[in-house]
């Protein structure tokens, strides 16, 4: 089979963001919390001398000289002196993606707020996905009531702008990482359930099924065998788009202050403090920025590319 | 009209569910005034006030009662008439997402018109990389770099408000000016946003409609290419682009919050905000009801619009 090149570029990105964020964390040299004395809005690539001390703390800045016993660390906003027994460690690092006004490391925060934001739109996307399922799966098959009620109500749901519900839903409940997760997934399942149902009642008057319907084939063979293999290729590219939009509804409820909690670190929240020093560090909204768009491109191409994929094996 | 008619129970329904939503988000009104010194009691005696220490379902009761003789109530933080609030809100965000609108649309257009002019050509790979990545950046990060460039460095355009300072003192044509300047950008970030998912779109369903047996039988009568995309291929492509514009009304009307904040944009975004940050109840349910009867709107124009575009769909109605 030809696989489409979009599916391919995609599913790289992705991947490579999995792995980053995943792994990143762990090969980076630990440069702890930083402080906004000697480590405040270094600019990317900036050398830093890491000074671990002995009562577990570590200290990052531009720039350590030794002075007989005594460590001068020269920061962006002061200076101070620490004596030698205080110092377990000293190293060189660099901060590829410069430190924020609180000191810290921007590319340590990016990798460990995308592990929140994969998850988040990953688990809230599950949630929409089965909820989905289950509604298109019942409207399809649970008799003329059950589909008027459940697609009016889908109908209903869809009538909102999704954002607007999100935010009023945030702002009134102010909900945690898990409640966030609910809130994503039961706002946006609307469209899978639609997508599903219609492809459902489009595939039961295919001849194969009918062929497969007259030869008394038993319902669970029918599901698994006839209906569930056609269902895959057009379920998956709707999740693919779908998850797209919650990791940009997240980063939006984030940057509003009504998504991740400030103390974690996230992408739209780090975009939303970073506006607050642009001119400062032109590189504290740019760098989270273009990672949202990196994970939504790359999404929206696995969906471009399972589009490609269905529309040639149809 | 039978649609019209079935379309108020929902209205009430979509009106019920919110106020019951907002009902049972904890804490209230009175609980969001952000002052220390407020003792219980005058807490309690807000409450009172405000007719919250009532039961829910007498809340519901008394609220309905009041909108079956068409007042909105008035509302707890702007302490004015929820309708005066609303009428306020609402022509500036009909001004901006208009103009987004448009810009979407126009762009969404242009990009797509020229992308398939010649599908795969150096200008169709250009603008689907564009459409892809404005399709993936953040609207509110969008707007943070056309503050930076536009704003900061250029200094071309305003970066908040809808008016300058002294606005009120500018002559008509200059206070026109001065209002499209400050429109620029906010409107701009909509349009780029909204260019993206539009163009991505229309380009798709252009080269369908350019596989179709119609436009091969078009271009053997030897029209020429230009009118052949234009005439032919672009109005049955409009389809999807159409049922896009009428989803797209609610939004025009309940405002884009994030857009709306970023350019301190006096409009519906930031009033359904606020509203729902301090419980105003009275101001949410107003804000809901104008987005529930833009929706109504919305699919309505849509199929207008459809029987415009597409000559099939008349006669079925």
């Amino acid at each position: 089979m030809n696989i489409p090149r979009r599916l391919i570029w995609g599913l790289a990105t992705l991947g490579s963001l999995l792995l980053a964020c995943g792994l990143g964390p762990f090969l980076l040299s630990d440069t702890g919390d930083g402080d906004p004395l000697h480590s405040a809005l270094l600019p990317p690539l900036t050398r830093v001398t890491l000074l671990e001390l002995t009562d577990g703390r570590t200290l990052i800045a531009p720039k350590v000289t030794r002075d007989g016993g005594v460590f001068r660390v020269e920061g962006p906003k002061g200076t101070s002196s620490i004596s030698e027994d205080e110092v377990a460690a000293q190293r060189e690092t660099r901060l590829w993606l410069g430190s924020d006004r609180f000191g810290r490391d921007v590319l340590r925060r990016l990798l460990v707020g995308g592990r929140i934001s994969l998850a988040v739109a990953a688990l809230g996307v599950t949630i929409a996905l089965l909820v989905g399922l289950g509604v298109g799966l019942a409207a399809a098959t649970g008799g003329r009531v059950a589909d008027a009620v459940l697609m009016r109500t889908v109908d209903g749901l869809l009538a909102f702008p999704l954002l607007m519900l999100l935010i009023l839903l945030s702002a009134l409940f102010r909900p945690g990482p898990a409640l966030l997760v609910a809130v994503l997934g039961l706002s946006s399942w609307m469209g899978l359930a639609r997508l599903v149902r219609g492809q459902v009642l489009s595939l039961r008057t295919r001849s194969f099924i009918q062929a497969a319907r007259v030869a008394g084939t038993r319902w669970p063979r029918m599901w698994t065998l006839h209906y569930l293999p056609n269902l895959k290729a057009p379920v998956a590219q709707d999740t693919a788009l779908q998850m797209g939009n919650l990791v940009l509804a997240e980063a939006t409820l984030s940057f509003l202050g009504l998504g991740i909690p400030a103390t974690l670190p996230s992408w739209g929240g780090m975009v939303a403090q970073g506006q607050r020093v642009m001119l400062d560090g032109w590189w504290l909204s740019l760098v989270p920025g273009l990672a949202i768009a990196t994970l939504v491109i790359s999404l929206a191409l696995i969906g471009d590319g399972l589009q490609q994929t269905s529309k040639a094996s149809a | 009209m039978r649609r019209l008619l079935l379309l108020v129970p929902l209205v009430w329904l979509v009106a019920t569910l919110t106020f019951f939503v907002v009902q049972a988000a904890p804490g209230s009104y009175a609980d969001t005034i952000d002052n220390p010194r407020l003792s219980a009691e005058t807490r309690d005696a807000i409450r009172a006030r405000y007719g919250l220490d009532r039961s829910a379902g007498a809340q519901y009761v008394s609220w309905l009662g009041a909108i079956a003789t068409g007042d909105l109530g008035t509302s707890f933080l702007y302490k004015e008439p929820v309708s005066r609030v609303l009428s306020r809100a609402l022509p500036p965000t009909l001004l901006l997402a208009g103009s987004g609108l448009l810009l979407t649309m126009l762009l969404g257009l242009i990009l797509a018109v020229t992308a398939v002019r010649q599908p795969n050509g150096w200008a169709d790979r250009v603008i689907t990389i564009l459409s892809l990545g404005l399709y993936g950046v953040p609207s509110f990060w969008l707007a943070g770099m056309l503050i930076l460039v536009f704003s900061v460095s250029l200094g071309w355009f305003p970066a908040s408000h809808m008016h300058s300072v002294d606005a009120g003192r500018l002559g008509s044509l200059a206070y026109l000016a001065d209002l499209l300047r400050h429109l620029f950008l906010p409107a701009l970030c909509l349009g780029l946003v909204g260019a993206a998912g539009t163009a991505r779109y229309l380009r798709a369903s252009l080269l369908d409609v350019r596989a179709s047996r119609f436009m091969l039988a078009a271009r053997a009568r030897g029209i020429p290419n230009r009118r052949l995309l234009l005439v032919h291929a672009l109005r049955p492509a409009l389809l999807p682009v159409v049922t896009l514009l009428g989803l797209s009304l609610p939004v025009l009307v309940s405002g884009s919050v994030v857009v709306e904040a970023i350019f301190s944009w006096p409009g519906m975004g930031q009033v359904a905000f606020n509203a729902a940050r301090a419980r105003d109840i009275p101001l949410i349910l107003g804000a809901t009801l104008v987005g529930a009867a833009a929706v109504i709107l919305g699919n309505l124009v849509a199929d207008l619009l459809y029987a415009v575009v597409d000559p099939r769909s008349r006669g079925e109605r």
